[in-house]
């Protein structure tokens, strides 16, 4: 348990790969920038809150933390009228132009 | 004491579903199969609706380690008993009230869906450390199994989620009914291994030592079970869709399965946001994702399985099962189609690889201006507090 904000550090998601400390620091920050580059479409952004946590600022500017990927996706959809569809047509149109 | 150290290193116990539809014929093949005397040591779970468990009847010589669950269907409604039951059945067997067991079967009702039951054995603290998915054998009636797999849902996830498929009935069908049969189960599930025999001469090994759920942690383990040479070699296919198309409109909008190859590398971080992603919105939908990825800066392949929501820990093997490279992955899934899928991924991986050459270009101008040091320590430092510099 984090002893600052008292949520519960969870490491173990499946997408984190064990490598070295400075492997990790540079695969996350490539990770948070294409998480926000995914957000830019439901007017969200995400930063990097110690090894493993985001914090996420939607339209609204409130902010929240997150523990992992999986529970990205959950927060995100509490923006009114937000469905996180990596199937969507027009996500995907974004992407490729990106 | 022996037998929990020996759990403890890493040894579960392979568990074995038993699944099918009503009157498929799912208590005649676990009889036979408990037959065999080198099963003697199997525990068994039955379960039926009602308040009398008929198939505990059926079946002869387990009685021992027999528990008959009474609270209806396993997988919707007593979920918990059967983590409970299960965990009993650990307990006494080391306590030596039941005799020894090295293997369990939990046949399921008719109606059931078995993706409570993997779950409940795959996330289940005090379940999971003890016990594995090895397979699920499903049985289809040879009879009435394609109308069967048309009018139930139920009965088309099962066979979605099959390791192994046994046709029963068969010798009262012929081959043109028998031949429907098995390419309706090919459209569901075309990895699945079809046995179509006289359950009196099907290998009970075949059955249950396979280990389709939990393959092996070697190269020729992951090629089977991979198991994507089956789309392959069907009309030089990697897909069953084309096939469901031609065999009637309303299979295309249901449960098929399809095998995507892709010649360039995956990017991990594309690839795990993709995925979490996808199983966040469309999980129900994706029965089942089995992939084998060449991922960037990594030698040998990485090995990733998911049943609906349940990821298991992506492996990293060594080698490749054999000289082909490229990144597979096999999907079952319900109305999704093998485009959406395609063109989602690699829009992904295309985004994420453009994104890093970016950055890497962007990265190398910064590094010309930054990074003086004096006598070993930083000199300036972007960003850096001014009592700092």
């Amino acid at each position: 348990m984090c002893s600052l904000c008292g949520s519960l550090i969870n490491n173990n998601h499946w997408s984190v790969r064990r490598k070295n400390a400075s492997s990790r620091k540079a695969e996350r920050r490539a990770q948070i920038h294409f998480i926000n580059q995914i957000l830019k479409h439901y007017g969200a952004r995400i930063r990097q809150l110690g090894n493993y946590g985001y914090l996420l600022t939607g339209s609204n500017r409130s902010s929240q933390l997150i523990e992992d990927l999986t529970k990205l996706w959950l927060e995100i959809e509490k923006i009114p009228g937000v469905k996180c569809d990596p199937l969507d047509p027009k996500l995907i149109e974004m992407m490729s132009i990106e | 004491m022996q037998n929990l150290l020996h759990l403890r290193e890493g040894t579960r116990i392979p568990v074995v579903v038993i699944t099918g539809f009503l009157g498929s014929g799912k208590t005649t093949l676990l009889q036979k199969l408990l037959s065999s005397p080198e099963f003697s040591k199997t525990a068994v779970l039955v379960n039926e609706f009602g308040e009398i468990g008929l198939d505990h009847h059926l079946i002869e010589k387990t009685q021992e380690s027999i528990v008959t669950l009474v609270n209806g269907c396993i997988c919707c409604t007593i979920r918990e008993d059967l983590t409970v039951v299960i965990k009993d059945l650990l307990s006494r067997r080391e306590n030596h009230q039941i005799p020894y067991f090295d293997r369990l079967v939990v046949e399921t009702t008719g109606l059931a869906d078995p993706i409570p039951i993997i779950h409940t054995l795959t996330t289940e603290p005090g379940v999971m450390e003890y016990f594995e998915v090895a397979t699920v054998v499903t049985t289809v009636d040879a009879v009435s199994g394609a109308k069967t797999l048309s009018a139930y849902p139920e009965a088309e996830k099962q066979v979605a989620l099959a390791g192994h498929v046994v046709i029963t009935k068969e010798d009262l069908v012929d081959n043109s009914i028998l031949g429907e049969v098995t390419a309706r189960i090919k459209i569901l599930n075309a990895s699945a291994t079809i046995l179509v025999l006289p359950l009196m001469k099907i290998d009970s090994k075949v059955l249950l030592d396979s280990n389709d759920y939990n393959f092996s942690n070697d190269r020729l383990g992951v090629r089977s079970w991979m198991n994507y040479e089956k789309f392959e070699s069907t009309e030089g296919l990697c897909d069953t869709q084309a096939r469901g198309q031609r065999l009637g409109a309303s299979h295309t909008t249901r449960i098929s399965s399809f095998c995507l190859s892709f010649d360039k590398n995956m990017d991990w971080t594309a690839f795990g946001i993709w995925m979490t992603m996808l199983l966040h919105s469309r999980g129900e939908d994706i029965l089942r994702v089995k992939a084998l990825l060449n991922v960037d800066d990594m030698e040998g392949p990485v090995v990733f399985h998911g049943v609906q929501h349940i990821v298991h820990p992506p492996i990293h093997l060594d080698n490749w099962p054999d000289g082909d490279k490229r990144s597979r992955i096999v999907f079952i899934v319900r109305g999704i189609s093998r485009e959406e899928i395609e063109t989602s991924l690699l829009a992904f991986n295309s985004a994420a690889k453009t994104m890093k050459l970016e950055k890497g270009s962007k990265c190398a101008d910064i590094s010309i201006s930054s990074g003086l040091q004096i006598g070993g320590r930083p000199f300036l430092r972007r960003g850096a507090p001014s009592w700092m510099k």
